[in-house]
């Protein structure tokens, strides 16, 4: 059986086990091993008696210009051998590259390399082009090798270049002794001066053979991009030799400048740390070589650096820096054990989040999780969520798996070169679908030449009657007068029944001028023909629009019993001249509702909306129906017969759509006519269905939650709705809960919290309770879970 | 041997019950036969014994007991059987564990955002209604322009 410890775990050498200790991180100190007194224990796996863990230690650090720096680093309580160190820097809210300390004594520790100040885009190293087909000329690498007798011999391949150096001023140039100028062979010499600044003396040299290389990455160019073709092949890693091949064809008419790093800025690779390389390609036609590039195999020189971008976390090239440092974490063979390192999440996020370096991680923050199997190939993890949860897995995991297994990990995968961001929830400005308030589309007006709506009280709309009813003293008179009538103002004759021109006459519940823009009053009215309508003289206002609005008021929805309770309430809202819909109390809880109404004033019809401005500050739509606010009147017998028609068809109609589903929404003009109305006339007209479909229909809708259904009640139609409620209410109703006044004490209420034991009082039920720890048999610690389990009163 | 004895009214559950004893006296006893130490069966002087007695503390084995099933013998001894309490026993190991905290009777610790299953419903319910804070349907149709007569043609704006 493997254990794995985990964090925070500090080992105590005396007590020669790992004990969970509380420890607060200091923010400043140069580092020793007796300051590095707060370290984060990352996974480990013992090594054979030993366990080697990888600790993550965090500090800040002053002289290198780093803010922050995080070290991985091996720790077994012997000489530490190798460390890893990611360092924050604040002037550019950053993480920035990562670079290897090594020490052979724990007292000293040398760097490997320097630290990059910027990052530059990295080549994937999955993102080998096979140059022999590119159709583009390239250049192979050119190398020198150090051999073990202290010879240099030159590697190159293919001598397409070769340095005008011999092998010793090699040396001396990645010495730091002599700049270089590198010549094309059989070509002229490049125009650039390769000056380059290299730490790379900070490793002292073994002695061993190794090759040196020179490699660039990430490029920009300017000029005629489209036209100044790149490519760069090649890669790293431990099957490939780290090196780029590129090559460059300007088509172009005029030059194309390349810049030999992505941010124009001193890039670094593998301790050599060289200025922003230019080289203006010539717009020649003929394909040109631009440039060399050496590197430094990570099989040549193990302390090699491996960049490390929090964005690129789960990119093949944490897989490389992973791999080595899983070689840290313990040294036993791969084929025995698995190795896993943990992060706390904060530590690698995009650091854009991160002012600071946080002092201290805990149980409850995430974590990520890096496992590698026993070839060494990184699985990576999803975000594990509250460590609190993944310790006691962590706890008993064993291998074969238990409780954790390969199957917990998500396979590494590629992430395409371009940092990808992390997820972010939208920001409530962006806010948007449902929060809609209704608004009057200005300009839907009556302009449109055929139609003219007129707001008329009472008393008009009686005179207006007696214009066309009365005063005519027999059917000759009324013939003469109104069917062959001729306009007393133009002197026209109509030959047609006046009442032609009459479309639709409605009651409204609420002033016209309430909903919408009129004119003002004392308005003549015109029918019929523009060229020669009929003049009548009345005091009409008229409607502007179509469509009005009315703000039909707001509701603080209050907390019935202020916890979980309030959310599983059966919330309606009654809608005059609509009817109810149900509302989700989870929706509405602890914010304001508001009610809307919009009109079309061609039908009548009416759209009612609920919108809530929820308690997280978002505004949603909660419901919305249709209805009918304008109540048809007759004018004529015709249009009384349509009148009721259309009253009486909606209910068939309707009827039928219950069953088999309404098929549209109420819509605009026509919405009366087809009768399809959707949502509270559906429900109102339940009485018209049989009892035993309707109580089944309505159990379906609301579930399981209420064995008694809600009241659905019912909006009337024409005039008769006038009568109802006049105001939008809510509803709601509760189950009567029966707890005892003792219910705390005997039962308990939910918790969601990671304790410890003796911090709890009263009555506490614990689950995930290691008690390996009690110091007694099998039989008793189950007892103890069991009883933890059940319950305790402490 | 000698032991503690007395009694304890708490809550079996009760995790650490070593300060409820009450009552509590010294008693001497042997141990009847071979015992399991869980269930270990005191042999004692029934003068010694109180029938109230519950619970009892042993010195040597650091445990504590529940007391039952009291057999007298002869009517000079008695046994009584004890029942080993794991939870009072290891109360300062369980103390210093880690676990997650499903329940408590502590509302500083709860969360009341999560649903409790336990808490039982009555079938009957309560309705409340609550209006909105306006109605625009307040119209006075005897002088309000609450009629829309729409016309062919008209002399329209």
């Amino acid at each position: 059986m493997i254990k794995a410890d985990f964090y925070p775990t500090r080992y105590t050498a005396t007590a020669g086990k790992y004990t969970d200790e509380a420890f607060t991180i200091a923010n400043s100190g140069e580092y020793t091993p007796e300051n590095f007194a707060n370290p984060y224990m990352m996974g480990y796996i013992p090594a054979g008696e030993v366990p080697v863990p990888l600790i993550l230690s965090n500090w800040t650090v002053d002289g290198d210009g780093e803010d922050r720096v995080i070290h991985f680093r091996r720790a077994n309580n012997e000489n530490m051998l190798w460390g890893l160190s990611m360092a924050y820097v604040s002037n550019n809210s950053s993480w920035d590259g990562a670079h290897f300390y090594y020490s052979s004594n724990d007292a000293t520790w040398k760097r490997v390399t320097g630290l990059t100040t910027r990052f530059s885009y990295f080549i994937n190293e999955t993102e080998v082009i096979n140059y022999q087909n590119s159709g583009y000329y390239t250049i192979s690498y050119v190398s020198v090798k150090h051999n073990q007798d202290g010879t240099w011999s030159d590697n190159t391949i293919n001598n397409l270049f070769k340095i005008s150096k011999n092998a010793e001023e090699i040396r001396k140039f990645i010495a730091g002794e002599e700049n270089w100028t590198l010549q094309i062979a059989g070509q002229n010499t490049l125009d650039v001066n390769y000056s380059m600044v290299n730490d790379y003396g900070m490793l002292e040299y073994d002695g061993g053979d190794y090759t040196i290389y020179f490699c660039f990455y990430g490029f920009t160019q300017s000029g005629a991009p489209s036209s100044c073709a790149l490519s760069v092949t090649g890669g790293r890693g431990s099957s490939l030799t780290p090196f780029f091949k590129f090559s460059a064809t300007n088509t172009n008419t005029q030059d194309a400048t390349i810049c030999f790093t992505a941010s124009n800025a001193p890039g670094e690779f593998n301790g050599i740390t060289y200025n922003t390389i230019t080289h203006t390609i010539s717009s020649s036609l003929q394909p040109k070589y631009n440039g060399m590039f050496l590197g430094i195999t990570d099989s040549d020189l193990p302390e090699s650096e491996i960049p490390y971008d929090p964005n690129r976390y789960k990119s093949n090239v944490y897989k490389q820096f992973f791999m080595y440092a899983s070689n840290i974490i313990s040294a036993i063979p791969l084929t025995e054990a698995y190795k896993y390192i943990c992060i706390p999440n904060k530590f690698y996020k995009n650091a854009t989040s991160m002012s600071n370096v946080p002092a201290s991680a805990s149980y409850n923050e995430n974590y990520t999780v890096a496992l590698f199997d026993k070839s060494n190939k990184p699985l990576w993890t999803r975000a594990t969520g509250s460590f609190a949860s993944l310790l006691p897995k962590l706890q008993i995991w064993q291998y074969p798996g238990t409780d954790i297994s390969e199957n917990d990990f998500d396979p590494g995968h590629i992430i395409p070169p371009s940092p990808r961001p992390d997820p972010v929830p939208p920001d409530d400005d962006e806010n948007g679908g449902d929060d809609y308030e209704p608004n009057d589309p200005a300009g839907l007006g009556v302009g449109t030449g055929f139609t003219t709506m007129y707001a008329i009280r009472s008393a008009h709309l009686r005179e207006l009657g007696n214009k066309l009813w009365t005063g005519f003293t027999d059917i000759n008179d009324y013939i003469n007068n109104f069917i062959f009538a001729v306009d007393p103002n133009t002197g026209s004759v109509n030959f047609a029944d006046i009442m032609q021109f009459f479309i639709s006459l409605r009651a409204y519940p609420c002033p016209i001028s309430a909903m919408t823009s009129t004119s003002a009053g004392g308005q003549d009215m015109y029918i019929g023909s523009g060229a020669a309508p009929i003049h009548l003289n009345t005091n009409f206002s008229i409607v502007d629009e179509y469509i009005g609005t009315i703000n039909a008021g707001e509701l603080e929805v209050p907390f019935w019993f202020g916890d979980y309770r309030d959310y599983s309430l059966e919330c309606i809202v009654y809608l005059p001249y609509c009817g109810t819909a149900e509302l989700n109390a989870a929706d509405i809880m602890g914010g304001k509702l508001s009610a809307f109404y919009t009109v079309d004033f061609c039908t009548g019809a009416c759209m009612a909306y609920v919108l809530c401005d929820t308690w997280d500050g978002t505004r949603i739509r909660v419901a919305s129906l249709s209805g009918q606010l304008g109540a048809d009147l007759p004018m004529t017998a015709t249009n009384a017969g349509q009148v009721a028609a259309r009253m009486y068809g909606d209910r068939i109609n309707v009827a039928e759509n219950i069953l088999g589903g309404v098929k549209s929404a109420v819509t605009g003009i026509g919405a009366v006519a087809s009768g399809n109305f959707a949502g509270a006339v559906r429900q109102g007209f339940d009485a018209f269905i049989s009892p035993a479909l309707n109580e089944e229909r309505l159990k379906s809708q609301m579930g399981t939650r209420s064995a008694i259904a809600a009241p659905m009640l019912s909006a009337g139609r024409g005039l008769a709705s006038f009568t109802d409620a006049k105001t939008v209410f809510l509803q709601i109703r509760s189950p009567i809960y029966a707890a005892p006044s003792n219910y705390n004490a005997a039962v308990g209420q939910p918790a969601t919290d990671a304790v410890t034991i003796g911090d709890c009082s009263g009555f506490c039920q614990f689950i995930n309770v290691d008690v390996s720890g009690i110091t007694t048999d099998a039989e008793d610690q189950r007892a103890i879970r069991q009883a933890l389990e059940s319950g305790v009163i402490i | 041997m000698q032991i503690e004895i007395g009694t304890v009214d708490a809550d079996p559950r009760t995790l650490d019950k070593s300060g409820l004893m009450r009552n509590v006296r010294p008693l001497q006893v042997q141990i009847d036969k071979n015992c399991n130490i869980k269930k270990p069966v005191f042999l004692l002087d029934i003068s010694g014994y109180n029938t109230a007695a519950n619970y009892c503390y042993v010195r040597g084995w650091n445990a504590y007991y529940f007391l039952s099933e009291p057999v007298v013998m002869d009517g000079v001894r008695c046994t009584v059987t004890g029942t080993l309490d794991p939870l009072t026993t290891y109360a300062d190991g369980i103390k210093n564990l880690t676990g997650y905290l499903v329940r408590t009777e502590d509302t500083a610790r709860s969360n009341k955002f999560v649903h409790d299953p336990h808490m039982p419903a009555q079938e009957n319910r309560k309705c409340r209604s609550y209006d909105f804070n306006r109605s625009p349907f307040t119209a006075n149709y005897a002088n309000d322009a609450v009629y829309i007569l729409t016309v062919i043609g008209g002399n329209h704006s």
